[in-house]
């Protein structure tokens, strides 16, 4: 049996610009197209570019999706015996009418001569009453398309074979949960004081780790842990403390709502705690560090579980005993208790008397106001560099002398990288028009800005990243670049900016000095015609000169260091 | 000068609402008087859609010039449901006005007391477990104003509201309790809600709220509450915007796509009650200059109807108008609304406009159509309801509760 000619349509709603498809991640459609034509399959193009349709055609001119399917299939040179049409986005965003569209060229591609057989590879299957469906269903019956969801979901005219293969190739590009939540997790800086019930002031804190980003994350781990301890038998009852942490209730109330069970606050529980005799508890924390407060729980809890198993569960905690279990170890009241905990994170804690913040007479800090001044303290910015610590500086532009030691921005951005975001879109919410319909940001292709661009499209979700090559921004700035040399050999850079679908874009940098890489990428982008919004970096060493470049210009930190101390 | 007072009784739904004051207009003419105050300080329970109703009579008799005052109820359950929905703001936000102008003293102080204590009594009260009343106590259900020309990120309005109903905890309520796909009611519901209010020319404000209603279960009922989303602009009708596209010559149908063509049982009734005619309807109709309003505004959740169907920017697209020259804008966007809450979420529609009420829901009298649609024709002395009202009102689940 010859071997299928496949291609592959990838539709990303809410997304302005094209990218190439990683190879890893085709793999998977190969699987579904193997699994339909339940044979060896092809891919006959050399490379993928993604559809892009960002947030203001799908809402003016959702037709166009029409029209991307039909302008991909004619441009095909091969006849193709599949078309696999992904709209797996990982997040809820493919709107109503778009898909509606989508649907209708498919159908319409089905009367064609000759027709390929069409693989719609979705998120989730769509419900019988939804339009797509009834549009397809007849195709479907025909054996004209099949749909396949990511969770191993199948609408098909025929039985198919395992969808394993499939679902592994997906699993084998995703992340896990736990990896997830490491990448997600907010950690604020800040000066956080704890305190208890009685408003004794025990202990200050310099972090603050907020998982509001990782609720689908944390509920995955958490049924897996309930499935690990308790098996499908008797399911326990969860109590939850959280005096603090408001992403840990909005956390736990939806693990509730999803699963089903028995979720209550640790007071509600001692209050109906005769209604669960016997039943097994698990005790769910968002943090524990020193104990202090488990040992409050667990004195007034213990006495009334007598008869209860008690499992405890902490989201995070700061020390382990046995880090390859996963469990740490309290001793309360003179018994052993094993506690479990998903992530291990840095805390920080410091006696009242010890603070160095209370004795700089730094502001408290509250959790629920996590966001707290838009740019970055002294006291904050200075700490993660000391944290991160120091470096030569790399990739120094041929225009300007090397700055020497600069602070080592990838790995900023690798510890602090979910906060800073929030501050970067808390910044961006300050443009002229807002927080833009359809962000697209540009950055050039250097370690610490790429980390960044990373950062932001895995963080934001739904943005646009374009990294930019030293060399192309150099060229740029000294007015050398000839576009149609780029045009031949199709770079990603190139490809996402002249599919680019909106005209306004922020440049990201992790730092400014002499702002020629700023005078670069405008003029790189001045050439694809778009406009720059704003002009964002971490740290900004030369303020007055941006002050007066034309650009909006923002940072999380700025100073006077450039062409003054240097 | 004229006065006059209308007084509501216990329970205020918005159907209470408006036959109280068609009935006060027949006697007295009271929604042309130059003062009228509206008494509700009897009312135990008021719905979502009466409260829009009241806002959008307010705003109406503030563009006339005329006073208009307010009487809040005096019983605590619905004076805690005024307060945690934000009822003050959005009268604020829609009139433009002082909240004097409208309440007493001791009402003003009360829409802007304290959430805290009302959020419980109203999560007792209502049965809400720990994630309803967590969402409650974040107004997530709330009165939110957006002003069409004012919000700087005004295209991202329709987004941002869809994202806001994406959260994982609303999600898993939502999953919960009416079942899946979870993600609907946020993209496919409330999207399309806001871009067909923030569409509406002359909107300057678009008002949305939402209700979770939980009743005692009951083995007999087929549902036990129901989850209400309310949308309402003060922009020009839907019927006048279509009828305007077609009276200047413009094509009305931007799509056609039979598969999802459907039948609906028609009826136009009196406010009395009395029905004025019952026919048999199918989607696949296209509004003429002789289709009159109450058929017009059914058309306009009918697939591809639209009073845009070339769409603002278009621009001829050769490779389109090869492969299917009649598909070529837009024009779904109430057509998705109405079949994400009738045909997935077992719902129905609402909608106020001018001097009509529609109401789309499944046809459960008759095998043969899938959908019944009621018209309302309100008595043509009335004034006209200014803006368009979209009411979503979609079941509990009982086996799900």
């Amino acid at each position: 049996m010859s071997a299928q000619r496949v291609y592959v349509f990838p539709f990303r709603f809410g997304l302005s610009a094209s990218e190439l498809l990683a190879g890893e991640y085709l793999q998977s459609h190969l699987a579904a197209a193997s699994l339909v034509s339940a044979g060896p399959c092809d891919l006959l193009q050399e490379s993928v570019e993604t559809i892009a349709v960002d947030n203001a055609t799908m809402r003016t001119r959702p037709e166009v999706v029409y029209n991307e399917f039909f302008a991909r299939l004619r441009s095909l040179t091969t006849r193709p015996d599949i078309v696999v049409v992904d709209l797996m986005q990982g997040f809820p965003i493919a709107r109503g009418v778009p898909l509606i569209h989508l649907a209708h060229a498919i159908d319409t591609a089905c009367n064609e001569e000759n027709a390929p057989k069409y693989i719609l590879a979705v998120d989730a299957l769509p419900p019988e009453a939804d339009p797509v469906s009834k549009i397809l269903n007849d195709r479907i019956a025909s054996g004209s398309v099949v749909v396949l969801s990511k969770d191993g979901g199948v609408r098909s005219a025929t039985e198919l074979g395992s969808v394993q293969a499939y679902k592994l190739k997906l699993m084998a590009f995703s992340l896990s949960p736990a990896e997830r939540l490491e990448l997600k997790l907010v950690r604020s800086l800040g000066h956080f004081k704890r305190k208890s019930s009685a408003g004794e002031h025990y202990r200050c804190c310099r972090h603050f780790y907020d998982a509001r980003f990782c609720i689908d994350e944390l509920t995955q781990l958490l049924k897996s842990f309930v499935r690990e301890k308790f098996g499908t038998g008797r399911q326990p009852v969860i109590i939850y403390d959280a005096p603090i942490s408001q992403w840990f209730v909005d956390f736990i109330l939806t693990y509730g709502q999803r699963t089903g069970g028995t979720v209550l606050r640790y007071d509600a529980f001692l209050r109906a705690a005769r209604r669960h005799e016997g039943e097994p508890v698990l005790l769910v924390l968002p943090m524990v560090q020193s104990g202090r407060r488990l040992a409050q729980v667990l004195s007034v809890l213990d006495p009334r579980t007598t008869n209860s198993s008690v499992t405890i569960l902490t989201i995070l905690t700061d020390r382990a005993d046995r880090p390859q279990e996963k469990t740490r170890r309290l001793v309360n009241a003179g018994r052993p208790w094993d506690i479990h905990y998903f992530l291990q994170v840095r805390a920080q804690p410091y006696q009242p008397e010890n603070c160095r913040l209370c004795q700089l007479g730094i502001p408290e800090s509250f959790p629920a106001k996590t966001d707290g001044p838009l740019m970055l303290r002294t006291i904050d910015f200075w700490d993660i560099v000391d944290e991160a610590g120091w470096k030569l500086e790399e990739n120094v532009p041929e225009y300007r002398n090397p700055l020497g030691a600069v602070p080592d921005f990838p790995v900023i951005v690798e510890k602090n990288g979910p906060w800073l975001a929030t501050k970067i879109q808390s910044l961006l919410d300050l443009l002229p028009g807002g927080y833009p319909q359809d962000p697209v940001i540009v950055c050039p292709r250097e370690k610490g800005s790429l980390v960044l661009g990373e950062l932001l499209k895995g963080f934001l979700q739904k943005v646009t990243v374009i990294t930019v090559p030293r060399s192309v921004i150099n060229m740029a700035r000294e007015r050398q670049l000839d576009l149609s040399d780029f045009d031949r050999d199709r770079q990603d850079w190139f490809v996402q900016l002249s599919t680019l679908t909106c005209d306004d874009v922020i440049i990201i940098d992790e730092f400014n000095a002499s702002g020629e890489t700023r005078v670069g990428l405008m003029r790189l982008l001045q050439l694809f015609e778009k406009r720059v919004l704003s002009y964002l970096s971490i740290v900004d060493w030369n303020p007055k000169q941006s002050g007066v470049s034309g650009a909006i210009c923002y940072s999380l930190y700025d100073f006077q260091g450039y062409e003054v101390s240097v | 000068m004229t006065r006059c007072e209308v007084p509501f009784p216990e329970t205020s739904t918005v159907d209470v609402v408006e036959s109280r004051l068609m009935a006060e207009h027949q006697e007295n003419g009271c929604l042309h008087a130059d003062s009228l105050h509206l008494d509700f300080s009897r009312t135990e329970f008021v719905d979502l859609p009466a409260l829009l109703h009241v806002i959008s009579l307010l705003v109406q008799r503030r563009r006339t010039r005329r006073e208009t005052t307010m009487a809040l109820p005096i019983g605590k359950r619905p004076r805690d449901f005024l307060q945690i929905w934000n009822f003050g703001q959005a009268v604020k936000d829609a009139t433009d006005g002082s909240l004097d102008e409208v309440f007493s003293p001791e009402d003003v102080a009360c829409l802007s007391e304290d959430i805290n204590n009302a959020v419980i009594r109203y999560s007792v009260n209502w049965k809400y477990d720990g994630s309803l009343q967590r969402l409650l106590s974040s107004r997530f259900f709330s009165l939110l104003s957006f002003f069409a020309n004012r919000s700087p990120g005004r295209n991202r309005v329709a987004s941002d509201e869809s994202e806001r109903w994406q959260h994982e905890l609303i999600r898993a309520v939502l999953d919960r309790h009416l079942g899946r796909p979870d993600n609907y009611v946020g993209s496919r519901i409330v999207y399309e809600a806001c871009t067909n209010a923030l569409r509406h020319p002359g909107a300057t404000v678009v008002q949305t709220a939402s209700s979770f209603l939980i009743f005692g279960k009951s083995a007999s009922a087929r549902s036990t509450g129901y989850l209400t989303i309310v949308f309402w602009d003060d922009g020009v009708s839907m019927i006048d915007t279509l009828r305007g596209a077609i009276d200047a010559g413009k094509s009305v149908q931007a799509l056609r796509v039979p598969a999802l063509y459907a039948d609906y049982r028609f009826s136009v009734h009196e406010y009395s009650g009395s029905m004025l005619h019952e026919s048999p309807m199918r989607s696949d109709y296209v509004p003429t200059r002789d289709t009159p309003d109450d058929l017009l505004l059914l058309s306009t959740t009918f697939p591809g109807i639209t009073r845009d169907a070339l769409g603002e920017d278009w621009q001829p697209n050769p490779s389109l108008q090869t492969s299917n020259p009649e598909l070529n804008a837009p024009g779904m966007g109430l057509f998705v609304l109405v079949n994400t809450a009738v045909d997935i979420f077992s719902g129905r529609v609402t909608i106020r406009t001018k001097g009509l009420r529609l109401t789309i829901s499944r046809d459960v009298e008759h095998q043969e159509t899938r959908y019944a649609a009621k018209v309302t024709k309100y008595n043509p002395n009335s004034p006209s309801f200014l803006g368009n009202l979209v009411t979503i009102r979609l079941p509990i689940r009982l086996d799900r509760a």
